[in-house]
């Protein structure tokens, strides 16, 4: 096997020209390769923390014109204005929503969930209407669907044990001039405006927030009677990629028989992912060309190699070189080049990804950065590897095709 | 008329060559080259076919030592017929068993002195140590120790020759066929590379099979024939070596 690679290496340095020419080659694809694929990771992880922002969420509720859902509550909103609402519809109960929450947050596609109490007051001295929503501050979900700490404004976000406190939606302190400090009176219960916050557009907006046992407890008062325990209209729900969120709302909805749920999100995930995908298929389709072209032009230079040392290939035939040492020995010549090719190439894009401001240049600043994963450097080789199989295979059968008598009389 | 073209030497049959006939096909035109070639030769002659240019003196070689097919009959090598062997087989009975030496040497252009030596002993398992002694052994006894490194182009022509000799021997071979193997060679330098191709027959009985249009000392041969129109025709047994 070593007389094999010394006399592969021996020949490469004899044809200089066609061995460097043939390792550029190599070079060149592994290297754009590598570039590509370290690129399109970069990209890919970029706009998934962009589509993150919008297309990894959304909520979940029963609409209160489904009356037979088993695991609803019967309990409907007031028909005139007050009452529980999601997206401005008004909504069934979810009973024993723990219990709910917890099958959801075991979904493989979910990363996490939370029950959520979203209600329609009625201002008894103005008439105007406004939005209680009621949340455990602890969840994640939260942060992403309703409102977070980073939103706020003014004044300070919900502790764990803040009690007879509520912050405000920026746009409804100032329409009913409120600030930091001030009382406001819902269902008759006092409370504190500890904080005014601006969320960005989020699926499960309220007017006023406050921890989710006090507002089912004014919730309850508003209703008299009809008082709920471990219930919520909504379901908050995280998913853990904006690839899988279909198949989120499908799994969630498959938790509650008799398709009751309806799922809402932002429609534009949808499109960007497209979008994305398309990117994606594009490089990769870039990538093989870029492969495919790489492994043509090693063939046909080593076809070409073949056939100039016809004569030769005949000589070590007539000395008893075997059609498998010829076959050997073109192949064991074009692995070597790609595998050097293979090598540098990598090298270089390592250079290129390490050096050039790909972050810059791609003009996407979503705080992702370019990772040179060992993978992608193995792949790269590899598929220079494959390549100079690829390319050595035709040459050498054309080689130990050849009789001695022919290639030495065709001289 | 029919020539008697069959010849037995007397012993230990080595080479047989039994109705031998081989033919081209050159613009849909049959030639036929070699014409019914019957011949025994034992281990350890010196078989001398001499005849013009052209009479199929090297085809016959060609055929004897595998490089090509015969069209119809049959060659015997060590109670082997050569037809039932494959082209690997072949290769290796030319690695092991019988060596070439063509008419224009057959250097490898490229390959220094020393790599055309050695390429006859690549792939058979040999360190590389052992193959360096060997491959230096043959080129020193050949005279051409200082020139290991030197390109067959940068040597005169007697010196590619012996290269080609040394490559020859490098196997070991039981059976030498060599192809006007001093047809551009001044008579001291040919007188020196007969030397150097009688040597291994003296020494471990090597049989010698050559070609040759004329310009060779015939004195050295165990048999002599001459190759005419395709068919070999006895010239006698010259000396018996």
């Amino acid at each position: 096997m070593r007389d094999l690679w010394e006399c592969a290496w021996r020949e490469l340095k004899r044809r200089k020209g066609r061995t460097l020419t043939n390792i550029f080659g190599y070079l060149l694809a592994a290297a754009i390769m590598v570039v590509v694929v370290g690129a399109l990771l970069y990209s890919k992880e970029a706009t998934s923390s962009i589509l993150n922002r919008v297309g990894t969420r959304f909520i979940a509720f029963v609409p209160a014109h489904i009356p037979s859902c088993p695991e609803c509550s019967a309990k409907s909103p007031d028909e005139e204005s007050e009452g529980f609402v999601a997206y401005g519809v008004a909504t069934n109960l979810i009973t024993n929503i723990t219990n709910f929450v917890d099958k959801v947050k075991k979904l493989d596609t979910v990363y996490d969930a939370s029950g959520y109490l979203l209600f329609r007051f009625k201002d008894q001295k103005d008439g105007h209407l406004f939005t209680v929503g009621g949340f455990d501050p602890d969840d994640f979900v939260v942060s992403k669907t309703c409102c977070a700490a980073k939103d706020i404004v003014k004044g300070r976000f919900l502790l764990p044990n803040d009690r007879g406190v509520v912050i405000l939606e920026k746009a409804y302190a100032k329409l009913k001039k409120l600030k930091e400090g001030d009382e406001v009176t819902i269902a008759g219960s006092m409370f504190s405006v500890i904080g005014i916050v601006k969320p960005p557009i989020r699926p499960a907006k309220a007017e006023i927030y406050m921890h989710f046992d006090e507002a089912e407890q004014v919730i309850n008062k508003r209703m008299g009677a009809s008082s709920i325990h471990n219930e919520a209209n909504v379901i908050l729900i995280e998913v853990k990629s904006s690839k899988v969120q279909d198949e989120a709302i499908t799994s969630m909805k498959n938790l509650l028989p008799g398709d009751y749920l309806v799922a809402s999100s932002y429609a534009c995930y949808r499109p960007a992912a497209k979008v994305m995908g398309i990117n994606e298929d594009a490089a990769w389709l870039l990538t093989i060309i870029i492969g495919i072209c790489a492994v043509i032009l090693a063939l046909k230079s080593q076809l070409s190699s073949v056939l100039e040392r016809r004569r030769d290939i005949g000589i070590l035939k007539a000395i008893g070189w075997t059609d498998g040492n010829v076959v050997s020995q073109i192949l064991a010549e074009s692995v070597l080049q790609a595998m050097i090719g293979g090598i540098l190439g990598c090298l270089v894009a390592v250079a290129i990804l390490l050096f050039v401001p790909i972050e810059m240049l791609s003009g996407i600043e979503a705080g992702a950065h370019i990772i040179i994963s060992p993978w992608v450097l193995v792949l790269g080789f590899v598929l220079a590897f494959l390549g100079g199989i690829i390319a050595g295979s035709f040459p050498a059968f054309i080689a130990a095709r050849q009789r001695p008598a022919d290639a030495l009389r065709s001289i | 008329m029919n020539v008697v073209d069959e010849i037995t030497g007397e012993g230990d049959i080595f080479l047989e060559c039994k109705d031998l006939r081989k033919s081209f096909t050159v613009k849909r035109k049959e030639i036929r080259v070699l014409r019914g070639i019957n011949l025994s030769v034992n281990r350890g002659e010196i078989v001398v076919i001499a005849g013009k240019t052209g009479a199929g003196k090297s085809t016959f070689l060609g055929v004897l030592g595998g490089l090509e097919r015969q069209t119809e009959g049959s060659v015997i090598f060590e109670g082997r017929c050569m037809e039932d062997l494959s082209h690997e087989e072949l290769a290796l009975l030319r690695r092991q068993k019988i060596s070439v030496i063509f008419q224009n040497y057959n250097l490898l252009p490229s390959w220094t002195a020393y790599e055309n030596v050695e390429a006859a002993l690549l792939h058979i398992g040999m360190s590389k140590t052992a193959r360096r002694e060997k491959v230096k052994t043959l080129l020193n006894n050949l005279g051409l120790g200082e020139r290991l490194d030197n390109l067959p182009s940068e040597l005169s022509i007697g010196q590619q020759q012996r290269v080609a000799i040394a490559r020859t021997l490098a196997n070991e071979p039981a059976l030498i066929l060599a192809d006007e193997p001093t047809g551009e060679l001044d008579a001291e330098t040919a007188q020196e590379i007969i030397e150097h191709l009688i040597t291994p027959v003296r020494e471990k009985g090597v049989t010698l099979v050559i070609a040759t249009h004329g310009i060779f000392p015939l004195d050295i041969s165990t048999r002599l024939f001459y190759m005419k129109d395709g068919t070999l025709v006895p010239q006698g047994s010259i000396q018996q070596g």
